[in-house]
């Protein structure tokens, strides 16, 4: 090895609008593991609070901050820094290491930027160079050119012909790309790629329609040896993103010559940008003439990359931080290859599916069309033996419903199947199946969906199966018929269905039969703790377990209202189990996560989380326990149905839980502990709803039971709001009621996390929210402490928190929501559960809150363990939302209680001003420092507007208002320039903000009648990256962000800084039981470096 | 139709039988690779194989003609857990299936590929029948035992080439002449041969090395094969009197063959490198690669320092040679291909071929 001692700074994950970032955390645990391991000092830089890399236990200081040159820059100066590694953040932070800032700072400081090479860095940006590189590898590439403008965009468009693929050099998950298939569609399109470029330019090219993908993961080392991780072959035909593609580990299709042309261009690819560490090269592949051509060629670690990692076992984000040091692929071992070292092809002898999960159904409007822009929110991964197991697990394990299917029997309906064949959208492989049943050929769907034939004939196998079963009922179901449908995939829910009977009853027969789950070993780069479960004679169980066998059911695919906060929760379990001497087993379906990693668990199954799936491990492994209430809703909900199949559960008893989420029962519950809700009700159909609505009066908080991240919650303000929603909604859910809650307006939200032993109940931390009552938790952004709560108040929530663990006889974390208005606590909500703050409360307070639960739930009470009750931290965090608007152009982008965000980011300081400031600008917010401010706003919120617009005139704003509230801040003496509504003439709002004329935007949600006017301009807002506060709290917190800015400027400094008395308090538990809170320390600031923004 | 694979030690496999009926008997060798199922089933050095391979699906890609390595199915038969009933876009114009049929290659499919690949790498490679007929377990072992004596009283059954699948050819000026010692050489073997504008003539194991010099080769090649290694005594000898006189070099078995001759004493490997994975390590330079092997020899780099040879390539997970050089001796062997040719360019830093 060639590398000196150096002190690493990795730049983690760029919080952006895309829900990218999971596969970022473990690239950088992993990275940070390896980096370690070869004796060097870390720090990293990532501002998510949710991912399990950013731990206060990491291995190394860990920056809080927004991943920009200047903080890197600044990180750097303080770490002392010797390397910046980005190569495992994703693009952004590629984008972010590389740009000219952070370039000129690493130079000054004496920095070496690792894992990009001069060479692709210089290929990146200039076409030409690209090009004359391909060349010499032997690569050809699409037909395309680079434009800088729109007009070059056109011209080139015309030279290369329609459908043209767009494609921002130097862009983020896929931000700005899209396909042309028309002069008017490329005008615009180009301008919004062109945008999206941190380099100004974007790539024109000829899109290889029905031309196959196929992505090749390979690993090169400093010494140009290579190796291969996974050939991937993509089920969809080219022109869909690779993170929104279905996609198959092994290649399924290729014949021999192909594999090996495809590998030897990937390498030769990989040579000639001189890439050390990981490459994504993905290439097009046309059938009949076998022609390959690069698509692309990624010198980091991004999506597939995971991908790759976890459906062979290959620990391809260690083994990459090692090679980006130098070391040669066989000079690294690690636990994974058994005896042998890292120069290795997996070759499994099984079959990963891994299909993205979309949540389009939380913006109405927008056009689930998939094409180059990656719009999934994460994905799931399913392994079998043959690929139609894999696909059917994959299905299974993507927790969606399936779409109903158009009804074939008449001519429109199959002319609307067909049009959801031919259109790439999310439903799509599911109406492969609705068309198959329409009586569909194979040969017609590959031709209307472009997809391999080979593929549309595996739909078609699992679809004779299927209409096989369908012709039996369970009394005259033939045992051969059974077993050979659960070894294509087939669920016992599908077959019952089929069978026309329970769940339940077909799974007793088939066990009755002999036809039970075996397990296979992901064991294709050698040893594997990963397993998948097979219906054929497979691995004989693992024997030498320690102590007790715990099972943690993880939280699935990442989505809207579920992402790795639950993850970093299932971590933190294991570690906790393996801690106290027993051995982890972990069921997860999600690729992306660090719970999926090698050494979180002793076992890891990758498994969809149904009940079948899950009873099946349960069944073979005979656990002591099993954990559900660490994984979000999705285990949650299968609680209670394990309860009954006989699955010992760890925790709070499913009984507890239903009664803290059955309307009734809670408020029996509630009513005995003398505590306050508001007006509620439920009701099962319109007019009862209706009736009911009268009663408790308007506006009203509405939404169906059992459900997570506010599906489909909405404010109604009067009847016929409510009468529209209910028709809906209980065709969303029909066997649940809807839950009618009465609505407090202006309330202040508080989110509490405690944990409870079934005696004693701890609270980890109370959230005051910035968003008023109405936003989604989710959603609104946080602040720990409480920022403007008395202590009465905030005692008061402590006691009602503690009251209602006690009586719901809580054993484990518990997440309570209250409101308080007018002095009064309302209890909105109470979760028996890990709530998606609990990783932020564990960094906010330093003590991980999780592995405290987990010990609980093991059996030893919080007096054993000796933790303490919260204290009250002497810095400020807040957390804020990301959301994904900006790939959904036309959306509306108002907050409401349905969670829309994506993803977190976390600010930290001494002072509320400054922690928010820090969590805006992480959050992709760039504050402006001078220029118009468009400020509209609800006659509700006009008396707060008008202290926010005087401290805006103060720092030298200008002010620009609706005439409304124009008139309001004049009659206060405050100069406001006013602009016309839409429908006063122009020009009007929109045209100011899209002009550009205005450099933030304050705009309340006002009633009903001016929503579309509204949406309209917050969606050209977001479309210019024009700052946009939609909430009177959110406008106060952003004017004192900026006022602390002003003032002194920015600093940063690693969590651990801020927990230091932490970090001594648990090292001194080992030792010693409780210790006193410790004195205050003054957290050491080392430097005070402006930010430009 | 019911068939089944039975190994000597009486563990038994039963799945549906597909392409061909009857019994057939050979070594089972487990095969990792996911492409190149009709290439592996019809190259020479699998003569008188059973493949089991242990990617499940089989056949995506379909079969073509063009694709073979020699004009018939070499293997006894092909054991897999999946047959694919489809072929993909851009695939061959036949599905695989249909292949062995019109080959009456005789096939398992449905089996449990994965455990009897397990039970292969820990018992060894055996002998088997892969059978469709009826009849008790002794029987059957009975039956597999006397093909076994068949087969091993015949060793010329291995006498197979795929150099009758290229059409007559004529180098272009200044290329050089090799006389291949064919054992069993693929196509492939062949075309490279082409490539790299070498003249050839080839001859079958018993060739004399009097004969051979009387062409005055630039090289003798010993090319890949199916006979077990020690039932040629005679091409060793041959060898032997070749070493020192014209540079001589082998793939695969033949750079077994090329080894005994140096003195050497390679071995079977209980379960032996099939596939398109193995790790192989240059130690001279550090250089990696990987590469597709198909044979059972374990050669020892001390026993070949004894005898003057010299190791160059290791493989990097169990640290058998991989491929070697006697530089006064002028040979050279690679248990690689199809790139062992360029290989042996490079251990013999260029035999003058």
């Amino acid at each position: 090895m060639t590398a000196k001692k150096k002190k690493i700074v990795l730049a983690g994950a760029v919080s952006s609008a895309s829900s990218a970032g999971a596969e970022f955390d473990h690239a950088c645990a992993e990275a940070m593991k390896a980096l370690r391991e070869l004796g060097f000092d870390v720090a990293l830089i990532s501002a998510n609070p949710t991912a399990a890399s950013t731990d206060i236990d990491a291995p190394g200081p860990v920056y809080f901050e927004a991943v920009s040159p200047e903080n890197l820059a600044a990180a750097l100066e303080r770490e002392k820094a010797t390397a910046l590694l980005p190569v495992f953040g994703g693009g952004a932070a590629v984008n972010a290491a590389t740009a000219p800032a952070a370039l000129k700072a690493m130079k000054k400081l004496g920095v070496s930027l690792m894992g990009v090479s001069e060479t692709s860095r210089a290929a990146s940006v200039d076409r030409r160079k690209f090009l004359k590189l391909m060349k010499i590898a032997g690569v050809e590439v699409p037909p395309g050119a680079v434009v800088s403008s729109i007009e070059e965009a056109e011209a080139a468009a015309l030279e290369i012909g329609f459908p043209a693929a767009l494609r921002p050099l130097m862009s983020e998950g896929g931000a700005g790309n899209s396909t042309a298939y028309n002069m008017e569609d490329l005008e615009g399109q180009a301008a919004s790629a062109l945008k999206s470029s941190a380099a100004g330019t974007i790539l024109v090219e000829k899109l290889l329609r029905g031309w196959k993908e196929i992505e090749i993961v390979l690993l090169r080392d400093a010494n140009g040896n290579a190796a291969t991780v996974a050939m991937i072959e993509n089920i969809d035909p080219a022109g869909i993103h690779s993170g929104d593609s279905a996609s198959v580990i092994p290649a399924q299709t290729l014949t021999l010559g192909a594999t090996r042309r495809l590998k030897k261009s990937a390498e030769a690819v990989a040579r000639a940008l001189d890439a050390v560490g990981v490459v994504n090269v993905r290439f097009a592949l046309e059938p009949a003439s076998g022609d390959i051509k690069l698509i692309y060629a990624v010198p980091r670690y991004t999506r597939s990359s995971a991908f790759a990692a976890r459906a062979t076992g290959y620990p391809v984000a260690r083994v990459a931080a090692k090679l980006v040091c130098g070391l040669t692929l066989d000079e690294i071992t690690e636990p994974e290859f058994g005896s042998g070292n890292a120069f290795r092809e997996p070759e499994p002898d099984y079959c990963a599916t891994r299909l993205p999960r979309f949540d389009f159904e939380k913006f109405p409007g927008a056009d689930d069309t998939l094409d180059t822009a990656m719009k999934s929110t994460g994905g799931a991964m399913g392994t079998g033996r043959t690929f139609k197991e894999s696909l059917l697990k994959a299905m299974r394990a993507l927790e969606t419903s399936r779409p109903k299917p158009p009804d074939a029997s008449t001519e429109a309906g199959k002319e609307t199947l067909r049009g959801l064949l031919s259109r790439p959208n999310p439903a799509r492989l599911f109406h492969i199946f609705d068309a198959l049943a329409a009586g569909m050929r194979v040969e017609e769907i590959r031709s209307l969906t472009l997809i391999d034939g080979w593929f549309v004939s595996q739909f078609a196998e699992i679809a004779e199966i299927s209409a096989r079963a369908g012709k039996y009922r369970i009394e005259t179901a033939p045992a051969s018929l059974l077993k050979q449908a659960k070894l294509a995939g087939l669920g016992d829910e599908d077959i019952a269905r089929l069978l026309e009977t329970e769940e339940t009853e077909l799974r007793r027969l088939r066990k009755k039969q002999g036809t039970t789950a075996g397990a296979g070993a992901m064991d294709a780069s050698g040893a594997a703790r990963a397993r998948y479960a097979a219906f054929e004679s497979t691995d004989a169980a693992p024997k030498g377990d320690r102590g007790k066998k715990i099972i943690i059911l993880g939280g699935g695919p990442n989505r809207i209202g579920q992402g790795i906060e639950f993850d970093y929760c299932c971590v933190h379990a294991a570690y906790a189990i393996k801690e106290a001497g027993y051995t982890a087993i972990l069921i997860n379906s999600n690729p992306e996560t660090v719970s999926t990693d090698f050494d979180t668990s002793d076992r890891l199954y990758f498994e969809p989380l149904t009940f079948e799936d899950v009873m099946n491990i349960i069944d073979r492994e005979k656990p002591h326990g099993v954990i559900v209430q660490l994984g979000g809703q999705t285990p949650l909900n299968l609680a209670t149905k394990l309860l009954r199949a006989g699955a010992p559960i760890l925790g709070t008893s499913p009984d507890n839980i239903d009664r803290a989420e059955d309307r009734k029962r809670f408020k029996e519950t509630l009513d005995k502990l003398n505590l306050t809700q508001p007006d509620n009700d439920t009701a099962g159909t319109v007019e009862e709803a209706v009736r009911k609505a009268r009663q408790i009066g308007y506006p009203l908080l509405v939404r169906p039971s059992y459900v997570l991240g506010g599906r489909a919650m909405r404010v109604v303000y009067e009847e016929a709001d409510l009468r529209e929603y209910m028709a809906k909604a209980v065709s969303a859910s029909p066997d649940k009621p809807v839950l009618l809650d009465r609505f407090l307006d202006d309330a202040i939200e508080v989110d509490v996390d405690a944990v409870a032993d079934g005696e004693r109940c701890l609270v980890c931390g109370v959230m005051e929210h910035i968003e008023q009552a109405g936003v989604h938790s989710g959603d609104s952004a946080c602040c720990l402490p409480p920022y403007t709560l008395n202590e009465a108040i905030v005692e008061e929530i402590k006691g009602a928190t503690r009251a209602m663990a006690r009586e719901l006889g809580v054993v484990g974390l518990m997440n309570v929501q209250f409101a308080v208005k007018n002095d009064v606590i309302y209890v909105l909500e109470v979760n028996p559960r890990a709530s998606r703050t609990v990783p932020f409360v564990s960094k906010a307070t330093g003590t991980p809150w999780a592995k405290v639960a987990t010990r609980v739930m093991l059996g030893e009470s919080l007096e054993k363990q000796g933790v303490a009750e919260e204290s009250v931290p002497e810095h400020m965090s807040v957390k804020e939302a990301v959301f994904p608007f900006s790939r959904f152009p036309g959306v509306d982008a108002t907050l409401g209680p349905e969670m829309l965000s994506t993803g977190e980011v976390m600010g930290i300081d001494r002072d509320f001003g400054m922690a928010f400031l820090k969590s805006q600008i992480a959050a992709g917010q760039k504050l402006p420092d001078k220029g118009a401010v468009f400020v509209s706003v609800k006659n509700s919120d006009k008396r707060a507007i008008v202290p926010i617009a005087r401290k805006l005139i103060d720092m030298g704003f200008e002010i620009v208002a609706t005439e409304g509230t124009a008139s309001t801040l004049r009659r206060n003496g405050i100069e406001a320039r006013s602009v016309h509504k839409l429908d006063q003439g122009r020009p009007n709002v929109l045209d100011v903000v899209k002009n550009k004329e205005v450099v933030m935007l304050i705009n309340t949600p006002a009633g009903k009648d001016t929503k579309v006017d509204e949406a309209k301009i917050r969606s050209a807002a977001i479309a210019r990256d024009i700052p946009l506060v939609t909430t009177i709290s959110g406008a106060q917190a952003t004017v004192q962000g900026m006022e602390a800015f002003r003032e002194r400027g920015f600093t940063v400094a690693p969590l651990q800084e801020y927990h230091k008395k932490n970090l001594a308090a648990s090292n001194a538990r080992k030792s010693a039981a409780h210790k006193a809170p410790a004195k205050k320390i003054a957290a050491k600031k080392t430097m005070a470096k402006k930010s430009k923004k | 139709m019911k068939g089944r694979l039975i190994f000597e030690d009486g563990t038994a496999f039963e799945a549906e039988a597909f392409g061909s009926h009857g019994d057939r008997a050979g070594v089972a060798v487990a095969f990792a690779g996911g492409a190149g199922f009709q290439e592996a089933a019809t190259t020479p050095s699998y003569l008188g194989r059973i493949l089991v391979f242990e990617r499940p699906t089989v056949g995506a890609c379909g079969a073509d003609e063009a694709w073979n390595e020699s004009d018939r199915v070499c293997a006894e038969g092909v054991v897999c857990r999946e047959l694919s009933k489809s072929v993909s876009d851009g695939g061959g114009p036949m599905a695989f299936g249909r292949f062995c049929e019109s080959r009456q290659l005789l096939g398992l499919e449905g089996a449990p590929t994965r455990e009897i690949a397990a039970h292969i790498r820990s018992r060894g490679e055996q002998w088997a029948l892969l059978t469709t007929e009826e009849s008790s377990l002794k029987s059957h072992l009975a039956r597999l035992a006397l093909l076994k004596t068949q087969t091993s009283a015949n060793p010329d059954k291995y006498r197979v080439s795929g150099e009758a699948l290229l059409a007559s050819w004529r180098p272009a000026g200044g290329g050089a002449t090799a006389v291949v010692l064919d054992i069993g050489a693929g196509a492939s073997f062949y075309r490279l041969l082409k490539r790299h504008n070498i003249f050839w003539r080839a001859f079958g194991p018993r060739m004399s090395a009097e004969e051979i010099l009387s062409i005055r080769p630039d090289a003798a090649l010993v090319s890949n094969g199916a006979y077990p290694a020690d039932s040629l005594p005679g091409t060793v000898a041959t060898i032997k009197s070749l070493l020192g006189r014209v540079p001589v070099a082998g793939i695969g078995l033949g750079a077994a063959l090329v080894a005994s001759a140096l003195g050497a004493s390679p071995s079977e490997m209980k379960s032996g490198h099939h596939g398109v994975n193995i790790p192989v390590a240059n130690v001279a330079t550090g250089a990696l690669r990987i590469t597709e092997q198909n044979h059972s020899v374990a050669l020892r780099a001390e026993d070949l320092r004894r005898r003057g040879g010299e190791t160059l390539y290791v493989n990097t997970i169990d640290g058998s040679v991989e491929g070697f050089v006697h530089r006064r001796k002028m040979a050279a062997g690679a248990f690689f291909e199809p790139d062992g040719l360029e290989t042996i360019q490079e251990l013999t830093g260029g035999l003058p071929l």
